[in-house]
């Protein structure tokens, strides 16, 4: 009897109250996401019964046994009803549809979790079993105890692995529009520039060959110089995007996009044949990076998440336990998101709880360790790359520590709202435009459509500074603070150079940071326009970085007005008492933070694990207030505009059978109710 | 089979990580990059920024007072005013692996390279060669063909004159039976993975039923 009250439990709370829903599938994962299966496949009735069925074997287990085997399992009457239980269940899915091998789901259907766990208990329970038979059994036993773990390890050396491959490929190929290193072809140019030295800052050093220096071109403020440049650029922008997406075509199409929309819906059960496989990997991981070298509005950090959950297939097929299991095989797939999301911020935290927050569905605790330490081993295997050279995992690490005052909670919060709205504004625009391209001809030509856009944003993009760097070199130099060693024009201040000990006070802002706001201004817009219609073309493309860039754009641009505010105006009483003048009071590299950071959050309506990654990415953990204050305003903001974020947007979009688990359900009637009208 | 490939497989990733570390070891390159105002500075209000740069010192050794020192020209317009000149520098400490980049970019330009002809071959050879063999098999049931008539038109209207003929082949020589050997079951494998992959293309380009 005792077995039976789990499933009794789970029935009443379901049928009760509309919330129960939500409660289950963080604690009886595996109960609700059967629920959730049977709702979505709208199944036939043994199929029901079948569930039902498995509810009454597996119902006890999600409460108890899911986490660890109890000890004391010796109760041999207990331990004859388990087993008959899942032989009677057995037996009779058996003859249905269980032939025990790979291919037990096919494509595009949702899987059985109860079915797949249960499979899992009894496999668990024939081991345990026979381990005191010999002593190769208990061999075996221990294989299979620290199976998870091992494939874990893997997973994440695997991931940290790429991830440094792409990091420093993706350096080189942006480079490579730029000019080339004669004598070492595979340097980037600041390698390329390693020891050389009193060069001037903007200047390259002779080392580096720019493709009209290769051609013959000498003169660097003459119209040829730069018109060969431009053209050099657009080339080969225009050039690698289409290999990139002829590469995608031929030989993966399921590589292209985000794919986390995609990991969501897989993870909540769903089967895509394909999608994380071999090829996908490869062409992904390739692709991503000649995407980012084509000057295209994307980041390589969503595609990231899906590479690492490519590995974890591929990986999780080495373990029978894993690889022939699906319920198994998304805890595996869980760790491996928080792999990929660590070693694409160099935020491990972040990236498990990235993979709690957003991505994951059926999340026990046991996952949550395995998810830490594959997002340990990868971060680990990714820092002794060192990819970057400045032993920070990303480039966007800060080395300031300036403090920020109470009253900036205003800006900041203004910033959030900024967020929210942009954000909101993005994913409608966004999916209106892909909604007009799977319902218009566009939708017929993926390769003219990428090769246009990669056209317009070369042609555009060049002539602005701003947006003619790689798009993480700006995020990095807008997140900085101006000091006394900068030149370029965002910190191009009036300061007096003859006292030496004011490096860093604030300064009224010279000619060349109206400039930069203009330029910086003409990069929000256009970025902000751009990426609506790159999100979405058949390349792989990340939404992380173009929308980090336009927040930290916005943020920027209002911090350095309020420094000039405070700078110009003193004697206001809020300005009074924080500010005096022989030091700088306001940051601007605060608000590009707290800007991208809300943005993000306008974007993805990710909270907790937006703010734990922004802190790991730039360092300033004294900022958290800020950016958490920012992300709360922005996923306010944002909700009340529009519900979705913009992947689960996408994942409504395209019809994936995906049952969001922050759905409220508003029926009152319970499940008595319906089963015996009064 | 596959499964001893994929052991070989992470065996190889283990030990390319303990490459890793190990290289990284023995042939780490360092420098200190300092950002400096121009020596001049000191004397008066010239801005120009310059870049000093000194390699193979620790990273503790890494700041200002050390690399005027060791700068000899810097060393001979700063003199004794490093007090006054080094407020306006930053010093960076930075280390690299040469063989890192060296063979992380080599492979990956393999790759590259590797994924252009096969897909030169794919597009242009292979359609060539299953043209051959279907000669043989052109009495083949009506309604197969009928069918693969009606996806290539499919396909035409689609992509236009995009080189779809191979694409529908698989299937047609599939039928065919053949002897046994590797290299018919290669040729098989790499039938099926054609079919999957045209498979996924009519999801995601054709049907828009994913990926938009």
């Amino acid at each position: 009897m005792e077995e039976h009250e789990p499933l009794l439990d789970v029935m009443s709370e379901l049928a009760t109250s509309a919330s129960a829903f939500q409660r289950l599938s963080t604690t009886n994962g595996p109960a609700a996401a059967a629920a959730a299966a049977a709702a979505t496949r709208q199944m036939s009735d043994d199929e029901i019964i079948d569930v039902s069925l498995a509810s009454v074997g597996g119902g006890s287990g999600g409460s108890g046994g899911a986490q660890a085997e109890p000890p004391g399992s010796d109760n041999e009457s207990d331990f004859g009803a388990h087993s008959k239980s899942y032989g009677t269940y057995n037996a009779s899915s058996e003859d249905t549809d269980l032939p025990l091998g790979v291919g037990q789901y096919e494509d595009f259907h949702t899987i059985d979790w109860l079915r797949d766990i249960a499979r899992d208990r009894l496999r668990h329970r024939h081991i345990v079993k026979k381990k005191k038979e010999s002593c190769w059994d208990s061999l075996k036993g221990w294989h299979d105890a620290w199976s998870g773990w091992m494939c874990v390890l893997i997973v994440g050396c695997a991931a940290g692995l790429t991830a440094g491959v792409i990091d420093i490929g993706a350096n080189w190929m942006f480079d490579i529009k730029n000019g080339i290193c004669p004598s070492q072809f595979y340097f980037s140019r600041e390698q390329c520039c390693w020891d050389s030295n009193s060069t001037f800052v903007q200047q390259d050093c002779p080392e580096w060959q720019t493709w009209p220096n290769v051609f013959g071109a000498t003169d660097a403020h003459g119209v040829w110089y730069y018109l060969l440049q431009y053209f050099m650029y657009v080339f080969w922008s225009v050039f690698v995007g289409l290999l990139a997406v002829t590469l995608v075509r031929q030989f993966a199409p399921y590589a292209c996009g985000s794919g986390i929309p995609e990991i969501k819906t897989i993870l909540s059960g769903f089967i895509i044949r394909g999608y994380l496989g071999k090829w996908t990997y490869v062409i992904k991981s390739v692709t991503m990076m000649m995407a980012v070298s084509a000057g295209l509005s994307l980041g390589k950090e969503g595609p990231m998440v899906h590479m690492a959950c490519c590995i974890g297939n591929i990986i999780s097929y080495l373990f029978p336990k894993y690889g022939k299991n699906e319920a198994k095989k998304r805890e595996i797939l869980s760790a491996a998101s928080a792999a990929g999301v660590a070693v694409a911020f160099g935020a491990p935290i972040g990236g498990v709880l990235f993979s709690l927050e957003e991505v994951s569905y059926y999340f026990p605790l046991k996952t949550l360790w395995r998810s830490f330490f594959c997002a340990l081993v990868a971060t680990f295997v990714l820092r002794s790359i060192n990819p970057f050279g400045t032993s920070h995992l990303v480039m966007f690490y800060i080395d300031y520590n300036s403090p920020w005052f109470f009253f900036e909670l205003i800006p900041f919060i203004i910033l959030g709202v900024f967020g929210g709205l942009v954000g909101a504004f993005f994913i409608k625009a966004n999916i209106h435009w892909c909604k007009y391209r799977k319902a218009s001809k566009l939708g017929l030509y993926p390769t003219a459509e990428v090769l246009a856009i990669t056209l317009i944003t070369a042609v555009i993009s060049f002539p602005n500074v701003y947006t003619r760097i790689n798009t993480s070199e700006l995020i990095a130099e807008l997140f900085q603070q101006c000091g006394p060693e900068d030149s370029t024009d965002l910190c191009d201040y009036n300061r007096n150079f003859t006292n030496v000990n004011h490096g860093s006070e604030s300064a009224e802002s010279g000619h060349g940071v109206t400039r930069a706001l203009w330029q910086l201004s003409l990069a929000l817009v256009f970025k902000l326009l751009i990426t609506i219609f790159t999100f979405g073309i058949k390349v792989p493309a990340g939404l992380f970085i173009p929308s980090m860039a336009i927040g930290a754009i916005a943020g920027r641009m209002l911090g350095v007005a309020m420094e000039q505010l405070a700078f110009h105006n003193p004697e206001w009483f809020i300005f009074k008492d924080m500010c005096n003048r022989n030091e700088a009071c306001i940051t601007p590299g605060i608000y590009a933070m707290v800007g991208a950071a809300a943005m993000l959050g306008g974007v993805t309506r990710m909270t907790v694990s937006l703010v734990v990654i922004m802190f790991e990415l730039t360092g300033g953990i004294q900022y958290i207030v800020p950016i958490m204050a920012a992300v709360m305003t922005s996923k306010w903001v944002g909700d009340a505009v529009l519900k979705e974020g913009i992947y689960d947007a996408h994942i409504y979009l395209n019809g994936y059978p995906f049952l969001d688990s922050k759905l409220e359900f508003t029926h009152t009637t319970i499940a008595a109710d319906v089963m015996r009208p009064r | 089979m596959c499964k001893i490939y994929l052991y070989i497989c992470c065996s190889l990733l283990i030990l390319a990580v303990n490459l890793l570390e190990h290289v990284n070891a023995s042939e780490e390159e360092s420098r200190c990059k300092c950002v400096c105002p121009s020596p001049t500075i000191v004397n008066g209000t010239e801005t120009n920024k310059t870049v000093y740069t000194v390699t193979k010192i620790p990273a503790e050794e890494c700041k200002c007072g050390i690399v005027v020192e060791m700068v000899p020209e810097l060393h001979a317009s700063v003199g004794d005013k490093v007090n006054e000149f080094c407020p306006r520098c930053e010093c960076k400490f930075e280390s690299r692996n040469p063989t890192t980049i060296k063979v992380v970019i080599i492979i990956i330009i393999c790759i590259l390279s590797f994924l252009l002809i096969y897909m030169l071959f794919l597009l242009c050879l292979d359609p060539l060669m299953t043209k051959r063999g279907i000669r043989y098999s052109q009495q083949q049931n009506e309604e197969v063909n009928l069918h693969d008539s009606d996806v290539r038109d499919l396909d035409i209207d689609f992509y236009g004159v995009d080189n779809n003929e191979n694409l529908d082949e698989p299937e047609r020589v599939c039928r065919r039976p053949r002897p046994d050997t590797v290299l018919n079951r290669v040729g098989n494998q790499k039938e099926r993975w054609k079919s999957q992959v045209q498979e996924q293309r009519r999801n995601v380009f054709d049907r828009h039923s994913m990926l938009n």
